[in-house]
Order: C-alpha cells, then sequence, then structure tokens
C-alpha cells in the first residue's frame, strides 16, 4: 500500500501576528507543520508500522525554506518526501495549490491520500477536497477513525449530531480531525533517520504546470484587508451579599442594561 | 517544529545550527514543556525525580545520545548534544542532572574504556531506560581533591573486594549500577602514587555489601536523587573492572563530558529565567506602567540577556572543537565555570523582578537559582574551575595552596 500525505506550513500557533499596512505581518514568524496535518501523518505512520510493505510520502507545497519542517515531517517516520516550490506559488488559491499537488501526487500511484482537515491560518478546508475532485476519487472528511482493507475503506466522521460511517473503495483522500490518534514526539533516532531519506523538489515546470494559472492574480479572490478583533472590554462583577441577591442583581442588569431580556 | 526561542535570539544564533540539530532542540524543549513542567513542581516538593517519564526519555533517545547506533543510541553530534542538555535544563537542573549522569557518567566510560562485553551488557539497557547508573568519585573527605579517596579494591581471586563510602552521588539509590573510581592495592602512604592505582569498577545493585542511603531535605536539585554509597567487602568480578584506563584520567575525562554538558545546560536554565522574568515584567503593572518598562528592571533584564548570549557562544564554539577532537579540559571548565555562574545571576535577577512572586515555587525561577547552587559546585567547584584556568594561563598549579 502506498500512502501519500500532504502537509503544509502555518504560523506557529504560539506567534502573535500584528498587522502591517492593513495586512497580516507574517515576516519573522516561526513556520510550523499544520497540527491537522499532523494527524495525518501519525496515520500514515501508524499505518505504515501496522501494515508491512506500506510506503508513505509526504508531499508539500511550500517555498526554499520549507525543508526543515519537511525534515520534522520525515522524523516522525515519513518514508519520503516531495516539495513544490515556486515563486509563482505565492498567493495562489486554495484549488490552485490543490492543482499542483494533483499534479505532483498523480504520479506517485497513491491509494491512500490523506490531510489535515483545514489549515490553522485560513481555515479554508478546500484543498483536500479539491485535490480528491481533480484527481477523480473519493473524499471523506473530518475523519476521526480510519480502517483501510485491501483496496477499501470503512472511515467514521464526528458531526455536532451524530457520527457518519463511510465505506467505500480506495484510492480516496481522508481529511483528518483530531482524535484520530495522538500525535508521538520526535526522537533523536527518527530525526537521525530523517538526514538520509530523500526529498524531490519540484517547481511548477517540472510538474508540467504553467505559472500563469498560479499566484495572486489567478486566484479569484483577493486579501483586501484584515482589523485586529475589537478589544474584549472588562469584565463586571455582579455585587450582592447572597447568591439570590446577585441573581436578581444579574436580572436587572440582563433586562436594563444590555436589554436582552 | 522547528526553531523555538526566536524572540530572544539577537544574534541569530540559529543560524549557527544545522537543520537537524535545530529540530533535536525543539523536539526535546517540546517534550520538556509538554510532558514534564506540569510535573515538576509536585516532585520538587516532594524530592522525588519524575522516575515516571524515564521510558519517555528513553523514546527521545537523551541516554548516550552521541553513542554509536549499535549500542542503541542515536549517534548525534556534540553540539546536538549540548542542545539536548539546554532543552532539559531549561525544566529543571535535575532533569539535566539525570540525563548527564546516565549519558557523560555512566555511558561514556563504560563506551570508552570498557570491553565489548561490558558495552552490549550494559549500553543498549541504559539507552533504553531499563537501567539506570550513577557515578561515584566524591567521598566523605575528598570532594574538590578525588585523587586523595580512600575507597580501596584488593585483589582478591576472580576479582577484588571493595571498602569505603561515596558521598554526594547522584541517582545513588536509584541505580542498577554504579561506576565506582577506588584505588587498587593496599595503602602505600604516598598519595600520588597510589592515584596512579585508580580503576573503575562496575558495582551492581544487590552485590553483597554494597548499600546506599539518600539525602533528604536538600534545598537545591530537590528533584534529583542524591545519595551515599557503602561498600563493606563487596566483591567485584573481574568482569567487572573497566579494562582500558587507568589512574584519575578515568575520572576525569568523564567529567569532562559531563562538564560539557552542564555548560551548555546552564544556559537553558538561564534562558528560561529571562523568558519568564520578561513575560511577568510586561505584565505586572506598578506606578500606573509595566516594570519591565522602568531602568533598572530594563538593567537586569538586559544583562541577562547578554550573558546568555555569550554563553552560548561559548558553548557552540566549545561543541565545535570538541566535534575537532581538539577541545582542552581547561577550555570545558571555562564555560562550565562562567556559564553555571551567570546562570545563577539571571536566576537570582529574574527572582527579584518577580518581587514576592518569585518566591512561590509556581513561578519556578527560585527553584532554578536554588537548583544552580549545586551546579556550581558539582562537576568542579566554581573555584576549582578558577585553578583549572589559572594553572593553564599561568603554568603554576594553585591546588596544593
Ligand atoms: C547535588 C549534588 C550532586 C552530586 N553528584 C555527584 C555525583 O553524581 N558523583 C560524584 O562523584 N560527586 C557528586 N557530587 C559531589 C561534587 O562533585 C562535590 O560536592 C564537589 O566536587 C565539591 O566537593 P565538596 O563538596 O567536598 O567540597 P570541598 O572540596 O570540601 O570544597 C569546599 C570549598 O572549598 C573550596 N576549595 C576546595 N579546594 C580548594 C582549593 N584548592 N583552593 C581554593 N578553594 C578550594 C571549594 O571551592 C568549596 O568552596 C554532587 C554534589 C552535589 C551537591
Amino acid at each position: 500500500m502506498k500512502i501519500a500525505v500532504i502537509v503544509k506550513e502555518v504560523p506557529d500557533t504560539e506567534a502573535v501576528i500584528s498587522l502591517k499596512d492593513g495586512k497580516p505581518d507574517l515576516s519573522g514568524v516561526k513556520w510550523i507543520v499544520n497540527p491537522y496535518d499532523e494527524y495525518a501523518v501519525e496515520e500514515a505512520v501508524r499505518t505504515a508500522e501496522n501494515k508491512p510493505g506500506t510506503s508513505t510520502v509526504a508531499v508539500m507545497v511550500g517555498n526554499a525554506n520549507s525543508r526543515t519542517n519537511l525534515i520534522d515531517v520525515l522524523a516522525l517516520g515519513i518514508d519520503e518526501a516531495v516539495l513544490i516550490a515556486d515563486p509563482a506559488l505565492e498567493g495562489s488559491s486554495p484549488l490552485a495549490i490543490a492543482k499542483a499537488l494533483a499534479a505532483a501526487v498523480k504520479p506517485l500511484g497513491a491509494d491512500v491520500i490523506l490531510a489535515g482537515r483545514q489549515g490553522v491560518d485560513y481555515d479554508w478546508g478546500i484543498t483536500g477536497i479539491a485535490l480528491a475532485q481533480l484527481l477523480d476519487i473519493a473524499h471523506v472528511g473530518i475523519v476521526s477513525k480510519l480502517e483501510l482493507g485491501e483496496g477499501s475503506f470503512r472511515a467514521e466522521s464526528e458531526g455536532d449530531e451524530g457520527k457518519l460511517v463511510t465505506e467505500g473503495a480506495l484510492p480516496a483522500v481522508f481529511t483528518t480531525d483530531k482524535g484520530i490518534n495522538e500525535p508521538r514526539y520526535k526522537n533523536l533516532k527518527g530525526i537521525m533517520a530523517a538526514k538520509k531519506k530523500t526529498i524531490t523538489e519540484h517547481s511548477l515546470s517540472s510538474l508540467g504546470l504553467s505559472a500563469g494559472d498560479f499566484g495572486v492574480a489567478a486566484a479569484g479572490v483577493e486579501l483586501v484587508g484584515a482589523a485586529e478583533p475589537p478589544k474584549r472590554q472588562g469584565g463586571r462583577i455582579i455585587e450582592g451579599d447572597t447568591a439570590e441577591a446577585k441573581v436578581a442583581n444579574l436580572v436587572k442588569l440582563l433586562r436594563e442594561e444590555a436589554k436582552v431580556l | 517544529m522547528a526553531a523555538s526561542h526566536n524572540a530572544l535570539d539577537l544574534y541569530k544564533l540559529d543560524e549557527l545550527f544545522s537543520d537537524e540539530e535545530r529540530i533535536i532542540r525543539s523536539a526535546v524543549l517540546d517534550w520538556v514543556k509538554e510532558r514534564f513542567m506540569p510535573l515538576i513542581e509536585e516532585h520538587y516538593e516532594a524530592g522525588t525525580f519524575p522516575l515516571e517519564l524515564v521510558p519517555e526519555l528513553a523514546e527521545l533517545g537523551v541516554f548516550g545520545a552521541t553513542l554509536p547506533e549499535q549500542y542503541g543510541c542515536a549517534g548525534v553530534s556534540h553540539t546536538a548534544y549540548g542542545l539536548i542538555n539546554q532543552a532539559l535544563e531549561y525544566g529543571d537542573s535535575g532533569l539535566r542532572s539525570f540525563v548527564s549522569v546516565q549519558s557523560g557518567l555512566v555511558m561514556y566510560p563504560i563506551y570508552a574504556f570498557g570491553s565489548e562485553e561490558q558495552r552490549m551488557k550494559w549500553l543498549p539497557e541504559l539507552a533504553a531506560g531499563r537501567r539506570i547508573g550513577c557515578f561515584g568519585l566524591t567521598e566523605p573527605n575528598h570532594g574538590s581533591n578525588p585523587g586523595g579517596m580512600e575507597t580501596r579494591a584488593m585483589p582478591v581471586d576472580g576479582g577484588y573486594l571493595l571498602n569505603g563510602a561515596k558521598a554526594w552521588i547522584t541517582n545513588g539509590c536509584l541505580s542498577d549500577v554504579a561506576v565506582v573510581w577506588a584505588k587498587v592495592g593496599p595503602d602505600s602512604g604516598d598519595q600520588s602514587a597510589d592515584s596512579k592505582t585508580i580503576r573503575g569498577f562496575l558495582v551492581e545493585k544487590g552485590m553483597p555489601g554494597f548499600s546506599t542511603a539518600e539525602y533528604k531535605k536538600k534545598l537545591s536539585l530537590r528533584a534529583s536523587v542524591t545519595s551515599e554509597l557503602y561498600f563493606k567487602d563487596v566483591f567485584v568480578p573481574e568482569a567487572n573492572m573497566l579494562p582500558n584506563v587507568q589512574g584519575l584520567k578515568g575520572p576525569l575525562s568523564c567529567l569532562n563530558q559531563a562538564r560539557y554538558g552542564i555548560a551548555w545546560g546552564a544556559t537553558g536554565a538561564g534562558m528560561y529565567c529571562l523568558e519568564a522574568a520578561l513575560r511577568y515584567a510586561g505584565e505586572r503593572s506598578q506606578f500606573g506602567r509595566p516594570i519591565a518598562g522602568f531602568q533598572l528592571q530594563q538593567l537586569k533584564l538586559s544583562q541577562m540577556a547578554t550573558e546568555l548570549l555569550k554563553g552560548q557562544l561559548l558553548c557552540w564554539r566549545l561543541g565545535k572543537l570538541k566535534e575537532a577532537g581538539t577541545v582542552t579540559p581547561a577550555q570545558i571548565s571555562i564555560a562550565k565555570r562562567d556559564n553555571v555562574y551567570q546562570a545563577r545571576e539571571c536566576a537570582r535577577m529574574a527572582r527579584e523582578i518577580y518581587g514576592a512572586m518569585g518566591i512561590m515555587l509556581e513561578s519556578h525561577v527560585m527553584r532554578h537559582s536554588n537548583n544552580l547552587e549545586s551546579v556550581l559546585t558539582y562537576e568542579g567547584t566554581h573555584d576549582v574551575h578558577h585553578l583549572i584556568l589559572g594553572e593553564a594561563i599561568t603554568g603554576l598549579s594553585a591546588f596544593g595552596g
């Protein structure tokens, strides 16, 4: 079995992102592997550990600095990586990213394609789904449990109102949710082994794609501005000697000041 | 996740490290923050080491990390080993001590001076954390002057009879194997001649006559177990003697490994304190403004940041010298001494910046400062390291007075 894992880089979830000229200023931000993709990576590594003969490859659309994060993924146990880096990709829409991914993934002949359910940067949640469409294979989203058989799968997705169970034939794309597994910590042996693994680099032209279909100009949507969320107003402590008195005061305030009752 | 302390990396030191070294540091640092930090307060107060984390430390691969893969180790560079120590001591000096002892003081001598059978028997077990080791050099009457040791190994049929005691031994009570240094043969009355007979012995838990006792009520390094070791006619088979080293250079070369790790480790403790102090000073307001805006507090923060930067540069260079195989004991000594001293100053300044909150366990900075009192003393006291450098640059030994 061959598993392709789609990973992307996002700004560190601990980073404080400020605005510059009305746009997010990402200079100096530390880039990490998208947390939802870590579940996809873990699922691939576990599957490979449990199914002898399984090979895994990570595919990333990134830039010249993305090798560190790909080494990170290789350190977790993925066998090899493909990096698609091209200045023309800057500012591409999720659909365009999916096109680049499809071009790189198709020749891999993967039975299973795993990706995070969404990136924690812009939270589009589109790339994995679009990739399935472009490859003309099935997609199952928000996967919290995945069982793989010979040429078939059974996936569970948690929703607000219940659990959805999907069965079907491989190849297919699965976008992973929290809860599908507990991603492991990297260890030193894995990191040392990663050094010896291959990262194949592609540009748009080496994938047979034309730069004009990518980037801001082709995106169809434009980020025109961003604003900080309004500063939270200070809270207010409800006065009163007893719990009853406090409740009475709260109801009064909700009615007279907040006017929500 | 890649590089971590970016905001405080004022000289872009990160660029000095390879991808792999940075990833190793962040792997250990992530583990320390997520797995170790939630437990440290409880263990520090109880005076216990979190033994429950040993399997995870082994899985991370930090025990004997520089040793070759054939013994179950990761085979990382000395610089990476340094960064591992930095990340561990960011958590607690006791955590770093545990790993330093296991790696630099137990696995290293078995690897460097042991027979192939000894290596194969112990190294994979120690790397996997299934066995714990300790290093017995210091004695009740001989600290800075280990050459004066009184522990003796008398040759008998098939091995040696060990008698004596070792003091202040990290992990002593927890250990399955103790690397014990002792003089072989009877006392000749000539200390310097006798110190040439020093040999290393692998004393195993349960050997008749071998016992340990724990030091309780320590005010420093509380999350590390420190013990006395007693040997009363302990029979140690010939096969348990380290065959390939004799004299004080055996234990001293182990200390060079561990001191190198300590020099790096101290910067980790300092880093924690600087980050914490900066955060607190930014959040705490007095006289209507954050205390970080007061010149006196900025002086402290600036001193901390500067010394940490210098300390890391020392370590980085030391790592390169070590990798080139040319590093000298005096070079290691400089970094051990000054980095630990500066880290203790950092921790004390952080404690001051925190005001009353600084004396609380939950603020962590005084825990670091207390720990560093031990680190300043063990592996050669601060003073002794001045004597080492003094001798190196004057050619005159001041040890005898
Ligand atoms: C928490 C902890 C853990 C330890 N773990 C280990 C371990 O695992 N294994 C091990 O073998 N040892 C261990 N040690 C022991 C440690 O290495 C010794 O404490 C250290 O070498 C100093 O010895 P001492 O305490 O006997 O002090 P002493 O040697 O008695 O020194 C007392 C004071 O005199 C000064 N002094 C000594 N000689 C001179 C001189 N020539 N000139 C000027 N000043 C001098 C010293 O600097 C110090 O200030 C540990 C110690 C501690 C505190």
